[in-house]
């Protein structure tokens, strides 16, 4: 008499569950998320408005004047210099005397990018002091 | 003996691992971005700072066209009125969003207002670059 194994008639058969629908979603959701996302690091830079105490700072024996021109070219204390040396000309500035304010005049037509660089790198340099006016002014 | 049938199926797994690996990936490591309806290029900066989300944002754009952008509408206002509503508002802090190739003389004119407005703290967003 045959006998009937259930075990073994189960094994032959091929269960198969269709995954297509769910690599449907799933490269969905990675195309969303692919466009999506941004990998760019949001930063900001704080500005302190002096309100009410708008003193003219310029003629003021600690004032160091910080030129930048139309052409992005940068003068410290009417001394040409480059944007990768003002950090420690400023610093060295700042050591001999603590109290000293920097003022930024920058050109109408200068590009902003270049005069929050000219902000950060004085930043770096250990001061907060910083005054921004036109370079007519 | 019956032959048996062979089924050719390609292997699907690997490729359901990578791109769960690659879902699992932007998910974690990226982060959702606003679409931003005044396409504005925000300068780069060198240093790290905490992103802040200041009630309202003040938007500057190349040309020098302004708009705000509060928490809740977001509307095309003429240089008169984002004047007006900074006054009704008296925001302590504004975020300032500022096309990174404005002529600075935009900024300069702004930051003069809202000396003049009284606002105490502006904070301009950056993006922030890995020197």
């Amino acid at each position: 008499m045959k006998t009937h194994n259930f075990y073994q008639k189960e094994e032959k058969e091929l269960i198969s569950i269709n995954i297509t629908p769910l690599i449907d979603i799933v490269f969905l959701l990675l195309v969303f998320f692919m466009l999506a996302t941004s990998f760019i690091q949001k930063s900001t830079i704080e500005v302190n408005l002096s309100s009410g105490k708008n003193v003219e700072i310029e003629n003021e024996k600690n004032t160091i004047v910080l030129i930048i021109n139309k052409k992005g070219q940068i003068y410290l204390n009417k001394k040409l210099i480059n944007i990768s040396s003002i950090r420690n000309e400023v610093i060295s500035i700042i050591e001999k005397n603590p109290k000293s304010k920097i003022l930024i005049k920058s050109d109408k037509k200068l590009a902003v990018q270049k005069v929050i660089r000219l902000i950060e790198e004085v930043r770096l340099a250990g001061t907060d002091n910083i005054k921004l006016v036109d370079l007519e002014k | 003996m019956a032959q048996k049938k062979k089924i050719k199926q390609i292997n699907l797994i690997p490729l359901i691992n990578i791109i769960f690996l690659m879902l699992i990936f932007f998910m974690l490591a990226g982060t959702i971005t606003k679409i931003d309806p005044y396409k504005i290029k925000i300068p780069e900066s060198i240093i790290k700072n905490d992103p802040l989300t200041p009630f309202l944002t003040i938007i500057v754009k190349k040309n020098g066209e302004i708009f705000i952008d509060s928490k809740n509408r977001k509307k095309e206002l003429q240089k008169k009125n984002y004047v007006e509503i900074i006054r009704a508002r008296k925001p302590k802090e504004i975020s300032l969003k500022i096309d990174s190739e404005t002529p600075s003389e935009y900024f300069l004119k702004i930051l003069k207002i809202l000396e003049n407005e009284k606002i105490k703290k502006v904070v301009i967003e950056t993006n922030y670059i890995r020197q």
